[in-house]
Formats: C-alpha cells, structure tokens, sequence
C-alpha cells in the first residue's frame, strides 16, 4: 500500500510533464528526479519496488524502451542510496547539488545504454541536446519537488 | 530451511536487463518495423475503414485531397502493372525477410494468390509465391537461399545464353550462375532475363512471364580468386525501396476484393509523450494490437510499438530515427521513396531522403506505402513545404483534439505468416 500514493503522485507529474513538452517542446524530465528522490528519502527496502514502479510509468509515457528506462532509474536511485549517509539531505544546497550531478550521471547511463540498446530518436538532430536540456532544467526545481513530496507524504 | 528474503533490487534489475534481449516478451520489447503495403481503388478502402462517414460528418479531409492521393497511386499503381492487364492486382509489400530474402505480401481479402503466381513490378520478375493463405503470400526471390531460378544473358554475339540462378548466402543479395548453355563470351553488367523454356518444362509448371529483367550479371570476383570464372546475378531493382508489387494470378475476383482492414475508434491521453523530441501518444484500452496503425483525424498518425496493461504506445510517424518507405504522390511523377526521419515537431517533422532517391518537391503528398502488417496503402502523412538538399520538411498540420483516434488491423491474419509448413 505504501507504493499507492507514490504510484498516483508520479502519473499526475508525467502527465503535466507530457502536457508540457506537447506545448513546449522542452520540458523539466521529472524521472530521473524522482529517482534521486527516492534515492535520498525513501526507506532503503522499498528504494527497488518505487524504482521498477517509477521506470514502468516513465516508460509508458515515454518514447523509449521501458527496460532501458527502468535500468537507468534503478542505478541512479541506487547511486544515490549509497551515498545518502553521507549527505544532509535535508539542505537545499545538497538537493540541488545531487539532483544536478544525478542528471549528469543520468544521460551518461543513457549514452552507455544507448550504445549497446537502440534507444531510437535520440540521435537525430538535436535530439540529444534536448534531452540533456530537459534534464537538467529539472534540477531547478528539485528542493521544490522534494518539498512537495514530503510535505504530501507521498513516499515509499 | 529458512526461507531467504527475496530481494527486490535484484528482481527488478534482472526484468529490466531481460526486457532489453530477444527474450523478453513482446510488450517489453521495441518490435522492429520492417514492412510495405500495395494495392486497389483508395475510395474501397476509404469507405471500409469509415473515412467516408467521417468526412459526412466534416472529420475527414479535403476531398480534392483524396482526390489526388487516389489519382497518384493509380498512376504509379499503373507502373507497377505494367503489361499485366486483368491477369495482375496489386498487392503492398507487408515485410522483408532480410535474412531469407523473401517477401510478404498482401493483396486484400477475398483475392486467393496461389503458389506459383509469379511477382513482377513494371518490366521486372520479382520471383514467384511459395505459398500463400487468401490474400497473404510468402514469395521467393531468385536471391532466396536455396530459390532457383531460370534466367538468360546475351553473350558478345547477342545470342540467348540461358542459365540456372541459385540464391547465395551472402551478405549481399546475389545468385549464382550455374548451368549455363555457352559459359563463354557471357556479356557482363548486361541484364538477365526471363527466358523462354518451354521446350524444357512441361505446361503444368508455373512460371514467370519471359521477358522480364531479373537482374544484371556480374563475374564472381570471390570465385574468381580461387582460379574458377564463375558469374552470379545481382538485383537491378531494390525492393526494399518498394512499396507494392504486381501478382500475376488467376484468383484476382475468387471473392471480390476487400483491404480486410477493421477500424476502432479509441480514446488517447490528452497529451503527447513525455520525452522531448520524440512524436507519438499513449492510448488506452484493451487488446490494443502491437503494429496496428493508428489514425487521427482521418490522416495516418503512427503505428503502435507496445501494447500492455490496457494501454499502448503509439510512436509517431515523424518519430526520429526510423526508415520508412513512404510514397510520394505529384502531378509529375509519382513513387516510392525511402526517408530517415530527423525530427518532429508539431503537425510535421523533417526527412532525409537517400542520395540516390528521388527527390520530392515542394507541394507533393507523402502518403503511406502500407508497409506493416497492420499499416494500409495511401494514409495520409502529409505534404512536402520545404525542399533543402537531401532534407524534406513535411507537414501534416494540426489535428483537432476532438478528432476521432482510431486504430487499424488486418483481419485474418495467420500468427506467423512466414512459418513453413
């Protein structure tokens, strides 16, 4: 049951972010986002099950493999887990700071992905710079997000 | 014994790695979208998937627009008949075997191909259906592994040298010459074509109109090297470039000739997808089909690519990074082509045409060459507004959000339409 709140809390936000590249055409990549959020808040058993939850809703909404969307969640959130005790996450500072280096880290999982999976699209002209754009606009609004989510107590 | 806690990290790594391998199952996976259509009056097939009714209602198109894809696939489809006459229909390639070098393809329902029928485009003798189930066929190519064929060249004299074409198995489509009457003086880079063998098979086999160009000889520079003069024939027309065929049969009216598509209407998310860049939608519903082809508005949206839990993924056809076949319909000259998809915006996105494609221009139609097995012939894709280079704006224009989405399928189609017997 811990998983529900969660599981409705990100098919809302996917469904404003699509909203938002339908009208926009660059948008904040609320994904790998939440699994850094996850990474640093949720309680350590349930980091996997809110992460396969996470990559199976980011990846219905989404243009690419659900498995290769998945994968990349999974390691960001775990790369974040370990290192969470020696974070204070608590701070705006730390959560901006993660959520920026967890981008980064983030579309390099997909260009290692992307070279041994076909991920389609994402080599056209301009593709990639807007993915990287897309998901590094969503560090802005980390601590924002985050605050939301615990205000909310929607994590697992 | 105790029983050990499973853990869920690892669980959950191992279905995402499984979901990114040829074992996963099928709504995990990205299906490959190979494929082709062909075929029939555009206003049948109009009529049956409803376009008719939704242009009654002011949902469909113009219909000058109809009117010209109708009078542009007519007149390639005239092509692609060539000398046939009322021996011939058309029929859209659904996929390529690229590994077998074989071809599905698929003349509507109600028309009964049967084994033998042999497959020509214009002046060209495709190869010959091994089998076929209604209007589907499987057909073998003189390039098929294990296919022969009887062709003919001229030799330096200009006399009819006849020979035995066997497919290889190479990493280019080829055939080798084998049994050639005179193995001499053969005339390289000339055509191969249908012979005349009457006076060696009897009446009762079947077997392709003479004539017709099978492909262009060449020497054998891999034999060659071990010391033996051997030739092979290569393709002179690609068809992977090709969106229909012309199948010469007697069951062209055995039951009067329908596409066989069924239509329903579907509801879709009020939004695009999430990922930047990337054109397609999320539908929702059950027994939403893996490849069926998705409408919006009466013009052809995108095909699904993974259908699970009540919903499906639909990716757009301006998607970027797929190679489509598509036909290109103009007052001039109208025609297959194959395009690179670079990049989707809204009601449009950019194509790359190869080098060596024609060219379209500005004002022209793309429509779609119904390659897939559930993507018709003649879809509406959009019209060409800007011309740069070997890059191609095409835009579709805005859809009303209150347009009807619908999905397309083939009925009666076989599980495995390749399987031998």
């Amino acid at each position: 049951m811990a998983y529900v709140p969660f599981a409705v809390a990100c098919a809302v936000l996917f469904y404003l972010q699509a909203l938002a590249v339908d009208v926009t055409a660059v948008a904040p990549d609320l994904g790998p986002l939440l699994a850094v959020h996850l990474g640093l808040f949720a309680r350590r058993e349930r980091v996997a099950g809110a992460v396969g939850l996470l990559g199976l809703l980011r990846g219905a909404v989404g243009a690419e493999p659900i498995g290769a969307v998945v994968l990349t969640h999974l390691a960001l959130a775990y790369l974040v887990l370990t290192l969470r005790d020696v974070l204070f996450a608590d701070r705006v500072v730390t959560q901006w700071v993660v959520a920026f280096l967890g981008g980064a880290v983030f579309l390099v999982l997909r260009l290692v992905i992307g070279l041994v999976v076909p991920l389609g699209g994402e080599e056209g002209a301009g593709g990639l710079a807007r993915l990287a754009v897309s998901t590094l606009l969503a560090t802005a609004i980390a601590p924002l997000l985050f605050a939301l989510l615990r205000t909310l107590r929607v994590g697992p | 014994m105790p029983v050990r806690r499973v853990n869920l990290g690892l669980v959950v790594l191992g279905l995402a790695l499984l979901s990114l391998t040829p074992a996963a199952p099928s709504f995990l996976r990205r299906p490959e979208l190979v494929a082709v259509h062909a075929y029939r009056p555009l206003d049948l097939l109009r009529r049956e998937i409803g376009e008719a009714e939704a242009e009654e209602e002011g949902l469909g198109f113009a219909p000058e627009l109809a009117a010209r894809i109708e009078a542009g696939l007519s007149r390639w489809d005239e092509l692609l008949l060539g000398d046939a006459g009322a021996d011939g229909v058309v029929a859209r390639i659904v996929a390529i075997d690229r590994v077998r070098r074989r071809l599905l393809v698929d003349a509507g329902e109600g028309i009964r191909l049967a084994p033998g029928d042999a497959v020509t485009a214009g002046r060209f003798a495709l190869g010959v259906v091994d089998r076929a189930e209604g209007g589907l066929a499987v057909v073998d190519m003189p390039w098929t592994p294990d296919a022969r064929f009887a062709g003919s060249a001229e030799d330096a004299s200009g006399a009819e040298v006849r020979l035995i074409l066997a497919g290889l198995d190479r990493h280019e489509w080829t055939a080798s010459v084998s049994h050639p009457e005179r193995l001499s003086a053969l005339r390289v880079d000339g055509d191969v074509r249908v012979p005349v063998v009457d006076d060696l098979l009897p009446e009762s086999v079947p077997r392709l109109p003479p004539g017709l160009v099978l492909g262009s000889l060449r020497v054998d520079e891999l034999l060659r090297k071990t010391g033996t003069e051997a030739f092979r024939v290569v393709p002179t027309l690609d068809v992977r470039g090709l969106d229909a065929v012309c199948v010469r049969t007697a069951g062209a009216s055995a039951g009067g000739w329908s596409a066989g598509f069924e239509r329903r209407e579907v509801s879709a998310l009020a939004c695009g997808l999430a990922s930047p860049g990337r054109d397609g939608l999320v539908l929702t519903g059950l027994g939403l089909p893996d490849g069926a082809a998705v409408t919006w508005g009466g013009m052809f949206f995108g095909s699904i690519e993974a259908a699970a839990f009540g919903a499906a993924r639909v990716r757009g056809v301006f998607d970027p990074g797929q190679d489509r076949c598509v036909v290109v319909l103009s007052a001039r000259r109208s025609g297959p082509i194959v395009v690179r998809t670079l990049r989707a915006w809204r009601g449009g996105g950019r194509l790359r045409v190869g080098s060596e494609q024609t060219r379209p221009e500005v004002g022209d139609l793309v429509v779609t060459s119904g390659r897939g097995e559930h993507v018709p012939r003649g879809l509406f894709i959009g019209a060409v507004v800007r011309v740069d280079g070997e890059t191609i704006d095409v835009l579709r224009g805005e859809v009303s959000p209150s347009a009807p989405v619908e999905v397309l399928r083939r009925r009666g189609l076989p599980d495995d339409p390749w399987r031998d017997d």
